[in-house]
């Protein structure tokens, strides 16, 4: 890891000199520690993974500004990586489906905004339909049962099982597209 | 668009990019902000009649050297808070000791003063229009804080949104200061710091929405 860090960090330095090739060659070498990075902690769909890559490389890129040369820049890199996924969960708003070893010490690591997580996810959830949407809240944020929920709202527990998952579909889609409009 | 596409693209934007660019944009944004602040106060306010007058006394030049040593040390928190690890380290006490400061100086004043003279000596003759023209003076360089950020990295954004909303709120004091026609301590410490802060707290509750990446 030293290795990796003397290299990278140089190629940062140059690529910041304005030479092009060091810098493509930077982002090369960071998209595969990256890869690593987020299929260890992410897990299920390899495109989740491959979003956030890309999402970074971007923030990287764009940021480039924010690296103080004097400081060690894998740290530097993969905060940013950290905090990427960190605002993908919270996008999702959802419990995730994968055990995650070090999510506390994450999350411990960095201020969470329950307020404008709660916001953006009623807003997401606003253009869902009712059923879609009693359901998501009730299972997922409330924490309600299958059971509960279907009993609260009068449908089957495979209804509500099946409209959270439709929901949480749509959702994600409507997720990924606005990070691409974002970008 | 794969990563290996996107990695080309990028790859071939490699402006250099000059040392300590990052403070240098936000100094810039700093600039453009208190531009605008001032033309607002000219605007409104205007400047005291007494400015010339006044210029001879030294309240006249606290109320700058309070003010700008927050900017200063503003420019350092939040040049700190705009890199991913987000510590601010010995920035902090920077940035308190001014406040510290002046908060000294306003004890001092108001145990020499006699008892009777106290109150105004808080309150002044301005007392909530200061507050309040410092917090409406702070919004146009917060805005442009809200810019320079967009180049950098802040991972802890309500922190980060707060000391962009001080250094706003001291940046907006300063030039107040033009119109201000108080000369205590114990006003600047009360009203000038309410102002001051009135803007970090609404920088930290927008911060997570405008700063977010």
């Amino acid at each position: 890891m030293k290795a990796a860090e003397d290299r990278l960090r140089s190629l940062m330095i140059q690529g910041l000199d304005g030479d092009a090739a060091s810098h493509t060659r930077l982002l090369r070498e960071l998209s595969i520690l990256l890869r690593g990075f987020y299929s260890r902690r992410f897990g299920g769909d390899p495109a989740d993974a491959e979003d956030l890559v890309q999402e970074t490389l971007i923030a990287v890129h764009t940021r480039r500004e924010s690296y103080d040369p004097s400081k060690p820049f894998t740290s530097w890199a993969f905060t940013m990586a950290r905090y990427k996924m960190i605002d993908e969960f919270r996008r999702r708003g959802l419990r995730l489906t994968t055990p995650i070893d070090d999510v506390d010490e994450l999350f411990a690591d960095d201020e969470i905004e329950p307020a404008s997580a709660a916001m953006d996810l009623d807003r997401l959830l606003q253009g869902l339909p009712a059923q879609q949407r009693a359901a998501i809240q009730q299972v997922k944020i409330e924490g309600l049962s299958i059971e509960e929920a279907a009993a609260r709202s009068g449908l089957s527990p495979s209804n509500v099982k099946i409209s959270i998952h439709r929901g949480l579909k749509t959702l994600l889609a409507r997720v990924r597209k606005d990070a691409r409009v974002g970008n | 668009m794969g990563t290996d596409d996107l990695i080309a693209v990028l790859g071939m934007q490699a402006a250099p990019v000059p040392r300590h660019a990052a403070v240098r944009r936000l100094c810039l944004a700093l600039v453009v902000g208190g531009v605008v602040a001032l033309g607002l106060l000219l605007a409104t306010l205007g400047v005291r009649p007494d400015i010339a007058a006044a210029s001879a006394t030294a309240p006249f030049w606290m109320k700058w050297m309070f003010t700008l040593s927050l900017v200063a040390a503003g420019i350092a928190v939040v040049g700190r808070l705009g890199q991913p690890d987000g510590r601010i380290g010995w920035t902090g006490a920077v940035l308190a000791t001014p406040f510290a400061i002046v908060a000294m100086m306003a004890v001092g004043e108001l145990m020499l003063a006699p008892e009777q003279l106290r109150k105004g000596l808080i309150l002044g003759q301005t007392a909530p229009r200061c507050a309040v023209s410092i917090l409406v003076l702070s919004a146009p360089v917060f805005a442009a804080c809200v810019w320079a950020f967009r180049r950098q990295a802040p991972t802890r954004l309500r922190r980060a949104g707060a000391a962009a909303g001080v250094l706003s709120g001291a940046l907006g004091a300063a030039v107040y200061a033009f119109s201000c026609p108080e000369s205590s301590a114990a006003f600047m410490i009360t009203w000038y710091t309410g102002g001051i802060l009135a803007a970090g707290v609404l920088g930290g509750l927008v911060g997570p929405r405008l700063l977010r990446w």
